[in-house]
């Protein structure tokens, strides 16, 4: 059983009444619930939101001072909000449990699998 | 999420709605009613960060604890924002914080929410949105779907009422002992309202809204639930409401169309909820009697009753000559007359019905004139009978409640294969 990263981007829309809310909290855990049942759901977690740094180095030069700068961000569908670790024999295994994610009405999910050597 | 089976479907369900309304009221209660609209934003804010992390790391332990601290971080951060450049806003930061320490509660913050929300200077209209809004959880969009209206009606009500609410300083409180029959009177109004609306939507493809019925009953058990609004009163009304409520999963056919007392299958029937009701019933007779008393005595007579058939109507319709001296409308003289229809033949019924002929508040009211053809139909005399279905045809009505219509015509007229009755 391999394990896979599934990195949620996109962002809910805004402007929600609790009731609405509520429905997409349902489908989330319900997603959530089959996977765990199943025993494929190893844990996820949040992301924090508008925060973040990205280090690297201007020019890539040798011997420059390696940059920081505060989180590019620049659009909402490619905010990431969060992950999930799934177990999986493959990746046809995780895209079959990923398929029905609601995150996907709101954004898209990258799988990729963690590579153990 | 070490732990995902948790049985999250019983603690999330349904947990938004219900907790909205209580933190709002919490908030309010602490931050003061004039920053009503500060303590939504502050707890629509903690419900959006829930919906933003709890799909990834699961339902905290103590879900409202958790929106709670959420909320009130969210809300004090704003007041401290909304402080700056101000000399002094009443109560302070250092007094809102001061005052969360003896917390009373939970029950009685949104209580005190009900209360204002249904204060009698506000129009009844109003009531029922801000009700719906504040302590119920609902949209705007929801709202307008449930009273027929326009978004943007609903919206300009509440506006309103949040404005009259603040110039007129209306309390955000449990009223006192001797304030609480003429307020209550006001707070049952409107979840009577409500349930009405649920249990009889006037338009849709859904012809009861269970979503509404139930948020009336809540409201009238968290009534119950505070010693000081736990009257006579309340218990009637909860009884009507829940006699009615368990008739609810029988009342329509599993393709949702409307069916008929005699067609609905008993088994559907909620028979814990009617009990419940019974027992609220039977303890809501030590003060005066109110029209709430009598609707739950007529809808326990049809709730006694095994089958349609053995409905007690000469006593229903006794019941309803009482509920006419409390509630003397047009609506209440054509369930009587049905009753009678029942208790002493259709003509009997088509009498008691006469006296409605030119009443405007029914002329565009479907009830009147499918009840005129239904005793028509009964008397035997078919082609009145489709002449006023067609009529009834022609006004508003849901659409279940037009196929059940257009059944019935069918019916009378003779058309064999769409016959809806066996």
């Amino acid at each position: 059983m391999a394990k896979f990263m599934v990195i949620a981007r996109g962002d809910l829309p805004p402007g929600m009444s609790p009731a609405d809310m509520q429905r997409v909290l349902e489908k989330y855990m319900a997603w959530g619930q089959r996977l765990g049942a199943k025993g494929k759901l190893d844990h996820g977690n949040k992301l924090k939101d508008r925060e973040g740094r990205v280090v690297g180095k201007v020019g890539g030069e040798k011997g420059s001072k390696p940059t920081v700068t505060d989180g590019p961000y620049a659009e909402a569908k490619e905010i990431i909000g969060g992950y999930w670790i799934l177990e999986a024999k493959d990746y046809a295994e995780a895209m079959s449990l990923v398929v029905d994610s609601p995150h996907l009405e709101y954004g898209t999910l990258e799988v990729r699998a963690v590579e153990v050597l | 999420m070490s732990d995902p089976p948790r049985q999250i479907e019983s603690l999330v369900t349904d947990l938004f709605r219900r907790t909205s309304g209580r933190l709002i009221a919490r908030l309010a209660r602490r931050f003061g009613p004039q920053h009503l609209a500060l303590a939504e934003e502050a707890v629509q804010d903690a419900l959006m960060r829930a919906l933003q992390s709890w799909p990834y790391s699961g339902v905290p332990d103590v879900p409202e604890a958790w929106l709670y601290k959420v909320a009130l971080n969210a809300g004090l951060d704003a007041l401290r924002r909304d402080m700056l450049g101000r000399e002094k806003i009443a109560p302070t930061i250092a007094e809102i914080e001061l005052a969360m320490a003896p917390k009373p509660s939970d029950v009685d913050d949104e209580l005190a929410m009900m209360f204002m929300c249904c204060h009698p200077a506000l129009p009844h209209a109003a009531q029922l949105a801000l009700t719906l809004k504040i302590v119920g959880g609902l949209g705007v969009e929801e709202i307008a779907a449930a009273f027929l209206t326009e978004p943007a009606t609903i919206a300009q009500r509440i506006v309103r009422a949040k404005k009259q609410i603040r110039d007129q300083r209306l309390p955000l409180e449990v009223p006192s002992a001797a304030e609480m029959p003429e307020r209550l009177s006001s707070v049952l109004d409107a979840v009577y309202l409500l349930f009405n609306e649920g249990y009889a939507a006037h338009s849709g493809e859904r012809v009861v809204r269970n979503d509404l019925c139930n948020e009336a009953i809540r409201l009238a058990r968290l009534l119950l639930a505070a010693p000081r609004s736990d009257l006579p009163p309340v218990r009637a009304l909860l009884a009507l409401m829940l006699f009615q409520a368990a008739r609810l999963p029988a009342r329509t056919s599993e393709a949702g169309e409307l069916l008929l007392f005699e067609e609905q299958d008993p088994k559907r029937w909620n028979t814990a909820m009617t009990a419940e009701a019974f027992m609220h019933f039977e303890r809501s007779f030590s003060g005066a009697k109110t029209a709430y008393h009598v609707e739950a005595a007529i809808a326990s007579v049809h709730a006694a009753a095994p089958t349609a058939a053995a409905i007690d109507w000469p006593r229903i319709r006794l019941l309803y000559d009482e509920l006419l001296e409390f509630k003397p409308s047009p609506v209440t003289v054509l369930n009587r007359a049905v009753a009678i229809g029942m208790a002493e033949g259709p003509a009997a019924g088509l009498q008691a019905l006469e006296p409605l002929q030119n009443e405007p508040a029914l002329a565009r009211y479907h009830l009147l004139t499918s009840a005129m053809a239904g005793l028509w139909a009964r008397a035997g005399n078919a082609s009145r009978a489709a002449q006023f279905y067609r009529e009834a045809l022609q006004k508003p009505c849901s659409g279940p409640e037009r196929r059940f219509l257009e059944r019935q015509l069918a019916r009378c007229e003779g058309r064999e294969g769409v016959a809806f009755l066996p």
